[in-house]
């Protein structure tokens, strides 16, 4: 690639325009899986210690 | 049919009682008239040029302005429930909603927008087709205005979300409806042409409109 | 179909073809940026600005692919009912927008050294823009209404009657076009194209359509997810 031709920060802005977009979109994605599954994993944690604690209940 | 004319009835008795109609339409429309000439400048060859277009526009703006009205109040207490168990099938009851929603904003628009038209300096020449061309497209206005109103009955916000839902889908009628306002002085063997696709994208939102938006609101009741 | 209905089932399959997607993405997008920015030659008439065609076309192609497959999952949806069609459709939008987005900024960039204007009305511009407010509409009423199920169908409609309307867009505006612009055709692309600017391009495209592959499964992973939050949070109110 020729780095002095013309119009030269065009093509700049444009790869790094989407590098940008894309590797946002990346990232958001990623992080709201990964929220999502410690959120669900804090979720089923409770649930199991709500069964646990409700069998004793039942046990004695 | 006669439950269909009741309808239409009641939407326009409801409309005029409550002012909401073709006043509300025509005060916006009015207001947008002076300030386009403010915002342009009083060229008078420029304000000719644009009058057709935008006419157009203030006319598919101001057919948006009162579309919450078209479900909303029926929908908060419960009348629109009735409506669905009533003898008329749901897709009816919004072709009435629609066709009362014409009658009360489009039409009175359109006959008077060549009028209107003088303050841009609209070329003479067009009243006619003007005026022909926003009766014939103003009805798809108002049909399409309904499905955007079914869509987004009940949710806040919902004016905003409606203009965004419905501007893409009016693109067309105001392409078309320009060009066959100003097919005149332009190119005359358009206006034909124009006119005719003006009222088969009416009669295709006759069809499309009433079934998605009886679905809409039927998603939204259950 | 009826097979990957259950959620745990699609998220056994989406982990076990997640890897191959992500990998394949990645390769893809190092061998097409490689051929299209080291080995492809200049153009004799743009000069480097043709190299933004790798990152726009591709760009211009998912937007519409998306929508396609957003307007065909919520086909499904309100058809079939299929429980996962919603969540494809749902998670499909925010990627389709910034796949539009770019295409818009990207077209912009090529535009101005191309035809000296940042922007030009004919109908692909018009109705890619179209599209982007079309994406903005259908997020929007997934925000708007709170209820999943009223959400879900109400949406489903929005992208039939949306997809319907592009091609009639793009009818009216190109009819429009040949009314006010008969002189300047603006051909993007012109002639036939050289393989040495066909391959990259084709390589881009399909590390594009990967990524949006890989993107979507995570999303729809994570949609998932947060529907069985909902619900076991409802739970545990409930009490």
């Amino acid at each position: 690639m020729d780095w002095s031709a013309p119009h030269i920060g065009f093509v700049l802005a444009s790869y790094g325009i989407s590098a940008a977009v894309l590797g946002g979109l990346i990232v958001a994605v990623i992080v709201q899986n990964r929220l999502a599954r410690r959120k669900l994993d804090e979720l089923e944690g409770r649930q199991a210690a709500r069964r646990r604690s409700a069998n004793e209940v039942e046990a004695t | 049919m006669k439950t269909f004319l009741c309808l239409v009835r009641r939407e326009l008795v409801l409309t005029l009682r409550q002012g909401g109609g073709a006043g509300m339409a025509l005060g916006f429309f009015l207001t947008v008239l002076v300030l386009l000439p403010l915002g342009i400048g009083p060229d008078l060859k420029l304000l000719q040029r644009l009058a057709p277009g935008a006419l157009w526009i203030t006319l598919l703006l101001s057919v948006l302005l009162s579309t919450d009205r078209i479900f909303g109040p029926d929908y908060e207490d419960g009348s629109l429930e009735l409506m669905t168990m009533g003898p008329m099938p749901l897709e009816l009851v919004v072709v009435g909603k629609a066709f009362a929603h014409w009658l009360g904003t489009g039409l009175p628009l359109a006959v008077l927008a060549p009028g209107l038209g003088v303050l841009l300096n609209l070329d003479s020449a067009l009243f006619l087709p003007l005026l022909a061309a926003m009766v014939l497209g103003s009805l798809s206005l108002s049909l399409l205005a309904s499905l955007g109103a079914a869509v987004t009955v009940g949710i806040r916000k919902g004016g905003m979300i409606v203009s965004l839902l419905i501007l893409p889908l009016y693109v067309p009628i105001l392409i078309f409806g320009v060009a066959a306002t100003s097919a005149v002085i332009g190119v005359p063997e358009l206006m034909g042409p124009s006119m005719l696709i003006l009222a088969a994208i009416s009669l295709v939102s006759l069809v499309v409109a009433p079934v998605a938006a009886a679905a809409a609101l039927r998603s939204h009741m259950t | 179909m009826q097979k990957y209905a259950n959620p745990t089932r699609f998220n056994a399959i989406a982990g076990a073809v997640l890897p191959w997607c992500a990998g394949l993405t990645v390769l893809l997008f190092a061998v097409g940026l490689y051929l299209g920015l080291v080995e492809a030659p200049q153009d004799y008439q743009q000069g480097e600005t043709v190299r933004i065609m790798f990152v726009h076309v591709p760009a211009a192609w998912m937007a519409m692919a998306t929508y396609t497959v957003m307007a065909l999952a919520s086909a499904v949806a309100i058809i079939w009912r299929h429980p996962l069609a919603d969540v494809a459709a749902k998670t499909a939008a925010p990627i389709g927008a910034c796949f539009t987005f770019l295409a818009l900024v990207t077209g912009s960039l090529w535009g101005k050294p191309m035809w000296g204007t940042w922007w030009v009305w004919d109908a692909r511009l018009t109705s890619v823009f179209v599209l982007f407010l079309l994406y903005l509409g259908y997020i929007a009423i997934w925000q708007a209404i709170e209820e999943p199920t009223r959400a879900a169908r109400i949406a489903a409609i929005v992208a039939l009657v949306g997809f319907v309307n592009i091609p009639i867009i793009k009818f009216s505006v190109d009819w429009w076009n040949s009314l006010h612009q008969p002189a300047s055709v603006l051909k993007v692309g012109g002639p036939a194209i050289h393989s040495s600017i066909l391959i990259p391009l084709l390589i881009m495209a399909v590390a594009y359509t990967m990524l949006f592959l890989t993107l979507h499964l995570v999303a729809m992973r994570t949609e998932i997810m947060k529907r069985r939050i909902h619900n076991m949070e409802r739970a545990e109110v409930a009490g």
